[in-house]
């Protein structure tokens, strides 16, 4: 029962990231597809450990899945700040790149 | 006093990084995760802050717990929207500037963090208490100053770090 608990949060995960790939190919501007990009890292990546957790059980394999997660989400905004701000620096205007 | 006790909460803490990187809960692994705890915290307080570690870091418990559990629930929701912007294929986004009711250094940086963490907010730029952030179109947690000023619900939980 648990197992199928895990294994039903991997699949929400993957088509939460799945989802998320589909916004980048279906939204032509640079900002929103950052956006999109950003909710595939937190929601699919959160998702998607915490059904490893749960599939590991209480090991020293959950504990250092935790961590990881836990690093994850603390490094993980820096990334994403970082390529929309050097993009916003850079004068890269607001839906430049949208269809008409 | 305090101090100290504070300082020996997070060796115990750091210690079980190390622990559960090792994977072992050997007294000799006890002893080393104590030794390198202390010189690790010794040194980010010597070497790289310019503040005292305690000082830059100091955040209490039940502040960072609520946090943390208001920016999980968050997260799925903005994750939620984001799916039915998808669909809908609603891509239209604007910069909002918006200035933070938080005036501890620590308290904007998670705000930040937060901001970018949950799906449709990506904080663009910092400037003291003033963030841009680039948001979706209907989005309506932050508002912008030009539109007045409202404390949203993370600084409600973040403003709790000063007192």
């Amino acid at each position: 029962m648990i197992d199928l608990l895990a294994y039903l949060l991997i699949t929400i995960a993957l088509i939460f990231m799945a989802l998320g790939v589909v916004g980048l190919f279906r939204f032509k501007d640079f900002y929103s597809r950052i956006l999109i990009s950003a909710k595939i890292e937190t929601v699919g990546f959160l998702t998607i450990m915490i059904g490893f957790v749960i599939l590991s059980g209480f090991s020293y394999a959950a504990m250092k899945i935790l961590l990881i997660t836990l690093m994850v989400m603390i490094t993980n905004p820096l990334s994403t700040h970082a390529i929309a701000r050097s993009a916003f620096l850079s004068g890269y205007a607001i839906n430049q790149g949208s269809r008409p | 006093m305090k101090k100290m006790v504070r300082t020996l909460v997070l060796i115990l803490i750091f210690t079980g990084f190390w622990l559960i990187l090792n994977e072992s809960l050997a007294f000799s692994q006890i002893l080393t995760g104590l030794f390198f705890s202390a010189v690790a915290l010794l040194f980010t307080n010597r070497y790289l802050l310019e503040d005292d570690y305690l000082g830059a870091y100091g955040i209490k418990p039940k502040v960072l717990f609520h946090y943390a559990v208001y920016l999980f629930v968050q997260i799925y929701r903005s994750g939620f929207s984001a799916i039915i912007k998808i669909i809908k294929g609603e891509d239209a986004v604007k910069i909002i500037e918006y200035e933070t009711c938080i005036s501890n250094e620590l308290g904007i940086c998670l705000l930040a963090n937060a901001i970018t963490l949950t799906p449709g907010t990506v904080t663009i730029s910092k400037n003291g208490r003033l963030l841009q952030i680039l948001a979706f179109q209907d989005e309506n947690t932050f508002t912008d100053i030009t539109e007045g000023k409202s404390c949203s619900p993370y600084e409600m939980i973040l403003r709790r770090i000063d007192s």
